[in-house]
């Protein structure tokens, strides 16, 4: 009889706690960083034109068969332009079929492929869901822009030439190209918005995981500071928002507040077993 | 009786009514809010600004679905079934004194009257289980008729005490004689098995045994939908309302109150009981059916008439108030040490079992 009435008030302190319900399509939950949704194909912004050469490596990967791509002469390598003798003509990625797997991407020799962090993606015919080259580059620009992806300063398969053996180091950055891997970026080639951009998408993340109080946030602050572009080296060795700043020191009495908690709970649950 | 009272018990009766429909369709939509805070959830949030039209919603969904009746039932009972429930819940309305004045029928033994009509529910329940052609509905029937049944006797006899210290069975001379005292504090013992009488009687969760979805998916109501099924619901809730209602009146004081005597005292202790049911609702997992009965008829009943006894012995050997008093919260105490050193001991017991 204590034990229910201990429940009935355990119970009742409960309902005066933030729900932990999020109001779907009016609010949505954070996404982790290095979430996996639907591939997208990346754009080469230096050349103006897609990484993607049409090689078929991630068609042949590919474990549910959703990808179909042909490939063409690339009209830029006779001009001299680009230095890609091939280049993707058409690409199809049909999402009803996709897993999200990852193995397009991690196969890709070019880096022509990324997971976006497209998961809300319906459509009312099951045409629509095929989505073509069109549409994959336009959403690979939008992660870009967003700076979710950016381009590495070295191929694929120089950085996996020159990279150490598997088991000495991760590969993680190698694997899945986010904000981290553009430690090197070429910076003259990069248009200034997506600069901007990037360094606001950094500075959102890094407010973000300050916000849940995660570890993250102080490597993912900084490394926007890395790329040193015109114009953002003022702000990003030395001015970090002091909201940020604000935002990282809560999070840390948060955490310190939460792991004394967690000691508490536990010398209390060690305590009740021992009466009982 | 002339034509005029006619028409005014009738006018009030409507009100009445009306009343009753509102706060049932409140008390759904609050008892959906409050368990969703309980759980953490925010509860219904989509229909109305905060979901506040979401009961107004189901209601007229309800009242447009299709109105369904099994091959091979009773027809007349089938259908009379639901309205057997829900009158009785009404009729106990009809009696509860909202002040001393703003009531549809001062009845003399309003008290035996409440007890009286609210065991028709039984009535209804078994109709419906055996109308239905349907072993669900047959099974849940007779749940509900084992556990009503057994419910009623510690809930009558606790009233009954509550009478008896009273000296009256109106409810409004009941209210009066808590005055200076709520008989909550006099006899806390009464209260509490009062409390589990209704929540068992009236099917609130813990005790939802006829119902139980996961294992008679619905028990008596199963075959039916539509405003036949809203109907059940609507009876129900009316039923728990009253119940809640009927506590506030008898061991809370009723309407009287710190500054000055309103029915608003009376809304605010009723709705204090309606969120204790919530409450109890929300971390409680429903008992097996044996478990149900061995609490009524091993630990309920015993104490009601112990309770029982503790008033009659006060009043014949003219103890006073504070004494009477004291001498429940004692008993209330041991019982709550008793069941507690019991539990502890049956875990030892199974601990020592399943050690080795």
């Amino acid at each position: 009889m204590i034990g229910t009435f201990k429940g009935l008030v355990t119970n009742l302190f409960l309902a005066f706690k933030k729900p932990v319900t999020v109001q779907y399509p009016w609010e949505h939950a954070p996404l982790a960083p290095r979430y996996m949704g639907f591939p997208v194909l990346t754009w080469d912004g230096e050349v103006g034109e897609p990484f993607c050469t049409g090689c078929l490596v991630c068609a042949r990967v590919c474990p549910t068969d959703c990808i179909t791509v042909t490939m063409k002469d690339n009209p830029k390598a006779a001009t001299g332009e680009s230095h890609r003798r091939k280049i993707v003509e058409d690409f199809h990625l049909n999402t009803a079929n996709c897993i999200v797997c990852g193995l397009c991407v991690e196969y890709c020799n070019f880096d022509a492929i990324i997971m976006s962090d497209l998961h809300e993606e319906g459509a009312t015919t099951r045409g629509d869901l095929v989505w073509d080259l069109a549409r994959l580059l336009e959403e690979g620009k939008k992660q870009q822009m967003k700076g979710w992806w950016s381009p590495p300063a070295a191929k694929k398969s120089e950085r996996r030439a020159t990279a150490p053996p598997r088991a000495a180091a991760p590969t993680a950055e190698e694997a899945a190209p986010s904000g981290v891997a553009a430690v090197a970026a070429p910076q003259e080639s990069l248009d200034p918005r997506v600069v901007e951009a990037r360094r606001k998408a950094a500075e959102l993340r890094a407010k973000k995981a300050a916000e849940r109080g995660e570890v993250v946030a102080a490597p993912v602050l900084e490394t926007p500071s890395v790329p040193q572009a015109p114009g953002v080296g003022a702000s990003a060795e030395e001015g970090v928002d002091p909201r940020v700043v604000e935002a990282r020191r809560k999070a840390a009495e948060l955490r310190a507040k939460k792991a004394a908690e967690r000691a508490a709970q536990q010398g209390k649950e060690g305590k009740t077993e021992e009466r009982e | 009786m002339s034509l005029l009272d006619i028409i005014l018990v009738g006018i009030g009766a409507f009100i009445l009514f009306n009343f009753i429909m509102g706060s049932v369709l409140v008390l759904i939509l609050a008892e959906r809010k409050v368990l969703g805070r309980l759980q953490q959830r925010l509860g219904p949030m989509r229909t109305g600004p905060w979901g506040s039209l979401q009961t107004v919603a189901d209601a007229v969904k309800l009242l447009v679905k299709e109105d369904l009746r099994p091959q091979g039932s009773d027809v007349f009972i089938f259908y009379l079934a639901p309205l057997m429930l829900f009158v009785p819940g009404f009729l106990i309305w009809a009696a509860l004194p909202f002040t001393r004045d703003l009531v549809l029928s001062n009845l003399g033994l309003g008290l035996l009257y409440i007890v009286a009509v609210s065991t028709l529910s039984i009535v209804g329940m078994v109709m419906a289980g055996w109308a239905s052609n349907n072993k669900y509905s047959l099974l849940g029937s007779a749940r509900s008729a084992a556990q009503l049944v057994s419910y009623e006797i510690p809930l009558v006899v606790t009233v009954l005490a509550v009478g008896l210290l009273a000296q009256s069975l109106n409810l409004v001379e009941i209210v009066e004689r808590q005055v200076p005292v709520p008989y909550i504090l006099i006899q806390p013992l009464g209260f509490l098995l009062f409390l589990i009488a209704a929540l068992a009687e009236t099917g609130r969760i813990p005790f939802d045994i006829p119902q139980a979805e996961s294992e008679i998916v619905g028990g008596p109501f199963v075959e039916y939908s539509g405003i036949r099924w809203g109907i059940f619901f609507l009876a129900e809730y009316a039923a728990a309302g009253a119940m809640a209602f009927l506590g506030a009146l008898l061991f809370l004081g009723g309407w009287s109150g710190p500054f000055s005597d309103s029915p608003l005292w009376l809304f605010l202790k009723a709705t204090a009981l309606v969120l204790l049911f919530f409450l109890i609702r929300a971390p409680l997992p429903r008992l097996r059916v044996d478990q149900l009965m061995a609490f009524a008829w091993k630990v309920a009943i015993p104490l009601s008439f112990l309770n029982l006894l503790l008033i009659a012995s006060a009043l014949f050997y003219g103890w006073p108030q504070w004494l009477l008093g004291a001498v429940n919260w004692l008993v209330l105490v041991a019982v709550v040490a008793a069941f507690s050193w019991r539990r502890e001991r049956r875990l030892a017991r199974l601990r020592g079992r399943y050690a080795a």
